[in-house]
């Protein structure tokens, strides 16, 4: 890239020292995000380290004060998707667009609807321990993941959140309801199997 | 269908079918609550919306139990800890690769 040929003053003299103030104070983060991307805490490394690569190298195309975590996650998410499967996301994306979710028109239940006689505030979701509930979110497809990532562990409004998935407001709200309602299956589903809730009168969500 | 349509056709199942809950005096209040709820919990109505919707959900015991019901499942998932971070080793590993990129702070 010609690094040394750049003049005084360039990327390297005034870019470190904003780099270090603005950027890396956000690895952390960027960790964490990466870990719920990744199969493995090994791929999370990885991608971690080349979402900093990427922001050092444009840094310079990196406006200062402009919520520098939401481009970090934007370059992040951008390096996953590309090192993917294409063609599973490509269905992913058909699927969504066409409105329909095939697992909706055989669930007519919703875990509210079954929970709501014996346990009315759902008082079962709080006796779930923290990896459990990340197990449940790892399970989602990506897209419903992120935003539920996005929104509910990074605390993001919808607007950010549409920034860095490239999407409208529209789509991000979508996503957050099919995947707060998928994470809810799973969540009821796993405190059945582990006895936090009887299953409900109807014989829906019990274990074979 | 739209994500709030599904809600909607699921609240309105309900009060049909239970007699013992007092109807709400406004389907069009609890359609626009319904219809809100997550915006109302991850707070993203402006200041006039959110306070009507959350009058409606402290008079309405139709719409009640489903607000109780989300707003359950969004303090135990928003209250996750994800852990420390970067283990010191992967920190090391990548402030060594920006700096063969020339990075100094």
């Amino acid at each position: 890239m010609g690094l040394s040929a750049l003049p005084a003053g360039s990327r390297e003299e005034r870019g470190g020292a904003s780099f270090q103030d603005e950027a890396l104070p956000h690895l952390d983060a960027v960790y964490r995000f990466a870990l719920r991307l990744s199969e493995s805490p090994d791929q999370a490394e990885d991608l971690v380290q080349e979402t900093f690569l990427r922001a050092w190298r444009s840094w310079d195309q990196y406006t200062p004060g402009t919520r520098c975590k939401s481009w970090l996650f934007t370059i992040c998410r951008n390096v996953f998707l590309r090192g993917r499967d294409r063609t599973l996301r490509h269905d992913e994306i058909v699927q969504e667009q066409s409105g329909e979710d095939p697992r909706a028109a055989v669930r007519e239940n919703t875990v509210f609807d079954r929970t709501r006689e014996l346990d009315p505030e759902a008082r079962f979701f709080r006796s779930l321990l923290d990896h459990e509930i990340l197990h449940a979110l790892d399970e989602l497809p990506e897209e419903y993941r992120t935003a539920v990532v996005l929104s509910d562990l990074e605390g993001l409004p919808y607007n950010e959140i549409a920034l860095i998935m490239e999407v409208p407001v529209g789509t991000v709200k979508s996503r957050l309801f099919r995947g707060r309602r998928r994470l809810q299956d799973r969540l009821y589903e796993y405190a059945v199997s582990m006895g936090y809730i009887p299953p409900s009168m109807d014989g829906v969500g019990e274990q074979p | 269908m739209k994500w709030y349509d599904e809600l909607k056709r699921v609240l309105g199942r309900e009060s049909a079918q239970d007699d013992a809950l007092p109807a709400c005096d406004s389907e069009a209040k609890c359609r626009d609550a319904v219809e809100r709820i997550f915006e109302y919990l991850d707070g993203e109505l402006e200041h006039a919306t959110r306070e009507e919707v959350a009058e409606h959900f402290r008079v309405c015991q139709t719409c009640y139990p489903a607000l109780a019901f989300e707003e359950s499942f969004s303090k135990a998932l928003k209250s996750v800890q994800q852990g420390e971070g970067a283990p010191p080793a992967v920190r090391e590993r990548i402030l060594d690769v920006l700096r063969d990129e020339g990075y100094t702070p």
